[in-house]
C-alpha cells in the first residue's frame, strides 16, 4: 500500500496518544488503589461492590445493636441475680422467724431488715441503662417502681407499661432485651410478699410469716425462669455476634477482591506499556529521519 | 511546420509543459500536511501528427489535464463514519460528567448516604427516647434530601447545557452548508469550460466532512459538479447554490424557518449526541431518580404518619408530602420528586416529632422506627423504571419489585454499561475512521519522497528541453554562418 507522509506521522501520533491514555488509566488504578474508579470501568463489579458495602453497613449496625442488647441483658441478669439473692435472704428470715422460740422483739428487729430488703428490691427494679429504665416497658424514662402502702401493707406500685423493648439483630429478626416490670416482677408478688412479711414480723403474726415462705418460693420460681430466659438470649446474641464477625471478614475480603487493584498485575502492565511507549517514540524519531532528501546533493 | 523552427517550437512547448508539471508537484509538496488535500498529477501527452506531414513526425508535448487522485467510495464511507465518530465523541464527554454524578465507587454517593440514613433510624430504634439520636437522624435525612436535590440539579444542568451546545452546533452547521452552497456555485462556474476544479472540490469535501461530524448527512453530485446534501433523515440542506439551515427556539429545532420541531429527525454527529443526551439519556436518569425520591417520600411518610411522636401525637409527616404542598407532583406521579424532596416542617428542628413509637409516645417505644428501617430490606416495594426512546416521544415504564437499594444499584450499573458501550463504540468508529483514512491517504495522500523524485524527473526533462533550444540555436547558427 502507498503510504503518504502525513499518514506516517499521524499514525505514530495516534499510537502514542493511545499509549499515553493507557498509561494514565494504569496510573489512576495504582494511585487510587482501586480497580474500578467509575461505574463504566466494570458495571457488574460496581453493582457488586455497592451490594457488599450495603451488607457491611447493615451488619455493622446489627453488631452495634447486639452490643447494645448485650448490655441490656447483662444488666437485667445482674438485677435478677441480686433479686434472687435478696429473696433467698428473705426466705431464710421467714424460716428463722417462723420458729416459735423467737421473741417478738427479735421479729420486730428483723422486720426492719425485711423493710430494707423491700427498698433494695424496688431499687433493683429501677435499674437503668444509659438513662433508660430496663424494667419499665416502653416508659423507659419513668421510674417504674415506687413505694406505696396498700391496706397498711408496704409494697411497690408499677408505673411502666406491659410492652417489651426489642432491638433488631438481623434482617426481620428482633430480640426482646427489656422485659416489662409487670410480667417480670409485679406478677410474682415480690414486693407485696416482702411488705406482708415485714408487717407480719412487726405484728408478731407467726402464721402469716409462715404463709409468706410459700409465697417467696413462688417468687423464686418466677425469677429463675426470667434468669433462664435472659441467659438464653445472651447466648443467642453471642452466637449472632460471632457469625457477624466472620461474615464481616468474608465480605471485606470479597469487597477487596472486587474493587482493589492487583498491584502486581498493574505494575507488570505498566512496564509493558512503558516499553511500548518508548519504542513508539523511538520509531517516530527514526522514521521521521528517513527521507530521500538526505541522499540528494 | 518542420525543420529547425519545428524543433524550437517543440523545445519551447516542452519547457512550458515541464513548468506546469513542476507547478503541480510544488502544489503537492506545499500541501503535504494539509488535511483533506488530494494529490494531483499533470497528465502529459504527445501532440498528434498533422496529416499533411508525410513523415508523421510529432509536434511535441502538451498537458492533457491535471488529475486528482480521489477515491469516491472511501470518501463516502468516511462521511458516514465521521457522523458516528462525532456522535460518540461528543457523548463521551457528557457521559463522563453524568457518571461523576452517580459515582458510587467513592464513598460519597447516594448509596452511601442512603446507608447512613437507615443507620440513623437504627440508632433511634435502639434509643427511641434519646434526643441526640433523633437529632442525628434529622441531620442524616437532610444529607439524603440534599444529595437528591444536588443530583437532580446536576442532571438538570446537563440538560440545559445541551441547548447551549445545540445553539453553537446549529450555527456551525449553518455556516458549513452556506460554504458548501458557495463552493457549489464556484465549482460549476470553474468547470463549465473544461477540466475539474481540484482544489475547490477538496475544500468542499473538507467542509462536508466537517458537517458530517456535526450532523449525519448523505450527498449526491449532479453532472455539472454541484452537490446536493441531505441529512440522513432526508432534510435537504444544500442544493446548488442554495442552502436551508436550522434555528433553535427553546427546546424546538426548526428547519427552513418552518415552525415545526424537527429534533426527532436529526441523528448522528454532535447534534445527534446533544439531542440523545437531552431527550433520552438525561430524562431517563432524572425520571428514575425522581421515582426513587418519590418512593422514599411516600413509603417513609405512610409509616411515619401512622406512628407516634415523643409527645404522643400521630399523623406527622417525615418528608414534605406531595399532597400538602402546592406546585408539587401529585401522588403517583413522582416527576421532580428528587428536586423537591425535603424534610417536613413537622420534623425539621423538631426531633421530638419523629414518630418512633408504634403505640405511644413512650421513650421506649421503637415499634414504628423498626417498621421504617425495615424498608431498607423490604424487597416488595413497587417502583417504576423508565425508558425514553425515540427522543422521549412517549416514555414508558415497567414496574419493578425490589428494594430501594437494589433499584439504585441497578441504575448505577446501567449507567456504567451505557458509558462503557459508548466508549467502545466510539473507539470502534474512530479506528474504522483511521482505517478508512489510511485507505484514502494511500490513494490521495502526498508522499514527499515520491514528489522529490517526480521533481527530479521533471527537472531533468526541463534541462533537456533547454539543451534542445541551445542545440537548435547552434544549428541555426551553422546555417547563418554558411557563405
Amino acid at each position: 500500500m502507498r503510504v503518504s507522509t502525513r499518514l506516517l506521522s499521524q499514525g505514530l501520533q495516534g499510537r502514542i496518544q493511545k499509549l499515553s491514555e493507557d498509561l494514565k488509566n494504569i496510573n489512576e488504578k495504582i494511585a487510587s488503589g482501586k480497580r474500578i474508579n467509575r461505574p463504566s470501568d466494570d458495571p457488574i463489579a460496581v453493582v457488586g461492590s455497592m451490594t457488599l458495602k450495603t451488607s457491611l453497613s447493615q451488619i455493622g449496625q446489627y453488631q452495634r445493636n447486639i452490643e447494645n442488647g448485650t448490655s441490656w441483658l447483662n444488666l437485667r441478669e445482674a438485677a435478677l441475680t441480686q433479686l434472687n439473692d435478696l429473696v433467698t435472704r428473705a426466705k431464710e428470715i421467714s424460716v428463722q422467724m417462723a420458729d416459735d422460740t423467737q421473741s417478738a422483739d427479735t421479729r420486730a428487729s428483723m422486720a426492719t431488715v425485711v423493710g430494707q430488703l423491700l427498698d433494695e428490691a424496688i431499687a433493683l427494679g429501677n435499674t437503668e441503662f444509659g438513662g433508660n429504665y430496663i424494667f419499665a416497658g416502653y416508659r423507659t424514662r419513668t421510674t417504674p417502681f415506687s413505694k406505696t402502702v396498700v391496706g397498711g401493707i408496704e409494697t411497690a406500685q408499677y408505673n411502666g407499661d406491659t410492652n417489651d423493648f426489642q432491638l433488631q439483630i438481623g434482617k426481620g429478626e428482633t430480640l426482646v432485651v427489656g422485659r416489662n416490670g409487670q410480667n417480670a416482677l409485679m406478677d410474682s408478688n415480690l414486693f407485696t410478699t416482702l411488705g406482708t412479711l415485714k408487717k407480719a414480723l412487726e405484728d408478731n403474726d407467726v402464721d402469716t410469716v409462715r404463709l409468706q415462705l410459700d409465697q417467696l418460693k413462688g417468687v423464686t420460681d418466677v425469677l429463675a425462669s426470667e434468669l433462664a430466659d435472659t441467659g438464653a438470649k445472651t447466648s443467642r446474641l453471642d452466637m449472632k455476634a460471632s457469625v457477624y464477625g466472620q461474615l464481616t471478614l468474608t465480605l471485606k475480603e470479597r469487597l477487596s477482591n472486587v474493587e482493589d487493584t492487583d498491584l502486581v498485575e498493574m505494575i507488570t502492565l505498566l512496564n509493558q506499556k512503558e516499553v511500548a511507549y518508548q519504542a513508539a517514540m523511538m520509531t517516530s524519531v527514526r522514521v521521521s529521519e528517513l527521507s530521500i532528501l538526505n541522499y540528494l546533493q | 511546420m518542420s525543420g529547425i523552427s519545428g524543433i524550437l517550437n517543440i523545445a519551447r512547448n516542452a519547457l512550458l509543459v515541464q513548468q506546469v508539471a513542476m507547478e503541480v508537484t510544488s502544489q503537492n509538496i506545499a500541501n503535504v500536511n494539509t488535511l483533506g488535500y488530494s494529490r494531483q498529477r499533470a497528465i502529459l501527452e504527445s501532440v498528434g501528427t498533422p496529416s499533411v506531414n508525410r513523415l508523421k513526425l510529432g509536434l511535441g508535448v502538451q498537458v492533457d489535464s491535471v488529475v486528482q487522485y480521489v477515491d469516491q467510495f472511501t470518501n463516502r464511507a468516511i462521511n458516514t463514519k465521521t457522523a458516528s465518530a462525532g456522535e460518540y465523541d461528543a457523548k463521551a464527554a457528557i457521559l463522563s460528567h453524568l457518571e461523576a454524578i452517580f459515582n458510587e465507587t467513592s464513598d460519597q454517593g447516594l448509596g452511601a448516604v442512603m446507608n447512613e440514613f437507615w443507620k440513623a433510624w437504627q440508632d433511634v430504634a435502639n434509643n427511641p427516647g434519646g434526643i441526640a439520636e433523633r437529632t442525628a437522624l434529622i441531620e442524616r435525612a437532610q444529607t439524603l434530601t440534599n444529595q437528591f436535590n444536588a443530583m437532580s440539579n446536576d442532571l438538570n444542568q446537563i440538560k440545559q447545557s445541551m441547548n447551549t451546545n445545540i445553539k453553537a452546533t446549529i450555527s456551525e452547521i449553518n455556516s458549513a452548508i452556506k460554504g458548501i452552497a458557495e463552493l457549489n456555485e464556484k465549482i460549476v462556474y470553474a468547470e463549465s469550460g473544461q477540466g475539474t476544479a481540484n482544489d475547490l472540490r477538496d475544500q468542499r469535501r473538507i467542509l462536508l466532512e466537517k458537517l458530517s461530524g456535526l450532523i449525519g448527512t448523505t450527498y449526491l453530485e449532479d453532472e455539472h459538479g454541484s452537490m446536493k446534501v441531505l441529512t440522513t433523515d432526508g432534510l435537504l440542506l444544500v442544493d446548488g447554490n442554495e442552502s436551508w439551515g436550522f434555528e433553535q427556539d427553546l427546546d424546538n429545532i426548526y428547519w427552513n424557518h418552518i415552525p415545526s420541531d424537527v429534533s426527532r429527525r436529526i441523528h448522528g454527529g454532535k447534534m445527534g449526541a446533544w439531542l440523545d443526551v437531552r431527550d433520552e439519556i438525561v430524562p431517563k436518569y432524572m425520571a428514575d431518580l425522581d421515582e426513587l425520591a418519590g418512593t422514599f417520600i411516600s413509603e417513609v411518610n405512610a409509616l411515619h404518619t401512622a406512628g407516634y411522636t415523643r409527645l404522643g401525637e400521630t399523623g406527622k409527616y417525615f418528608f414534605e408530602d406531595f399532597r400538602t404542598a402546592p406546585q408539587t407532583p401529585n401522588s403517583g406521579d413522582y416527576s421532580q420528586a428528587a428536586a423537591y424532596i425535603k424534610l417536613s416542617a413537622d420534623v425539621l428542628n423538631h426531633p421530638e416529632n419523629i414518630a418512633a413509637g408504634g403505640t405511644s409516645g413512650d421513650p421506649g417505644d421503637n415499634e414504628n422506627a423498626m417498621r421504617i428501617l425495615a424498608l431498607q430490606t423490604d424487597d416488595t416495594i413497587q417502583i417504576r423504571k423508565w425508558v425514553f426512546e425515540n427522543r422521549g416521544v412517549s416514555p414508558s415504564f415497567s414496574l419493578q419489585t425490589e428494594t430501594l437499594d437494589d433499584y439504585y444499584r441497578t441504575l448505577t450499573g446501567e449507567l456504567g454499561v451505557l458509558v462503557g458501550d459508548n466508549t467502545q463504540n466510539g473507539a470502534f468508529a474512530t479506528s474504522m475512521l483511521e482505517n478508512l483514512d489510511s485507505v484514502r491517504e494511500s490513494v490521495s495522500g502526498v508522499n514527499l519522497d515520491e514528489e522529490m523524485m517526480e521533481l527530479m524527473k521533471t527537472q531533468r526533462a526541463y534541462e533537456a528541453a533547454g539543451k534542445l533550444v541551445s542545440i537548435a540555436d547552434e544549428m541555426l547558427q551553422t546555417i547563418l554562418d554558411l557563405r
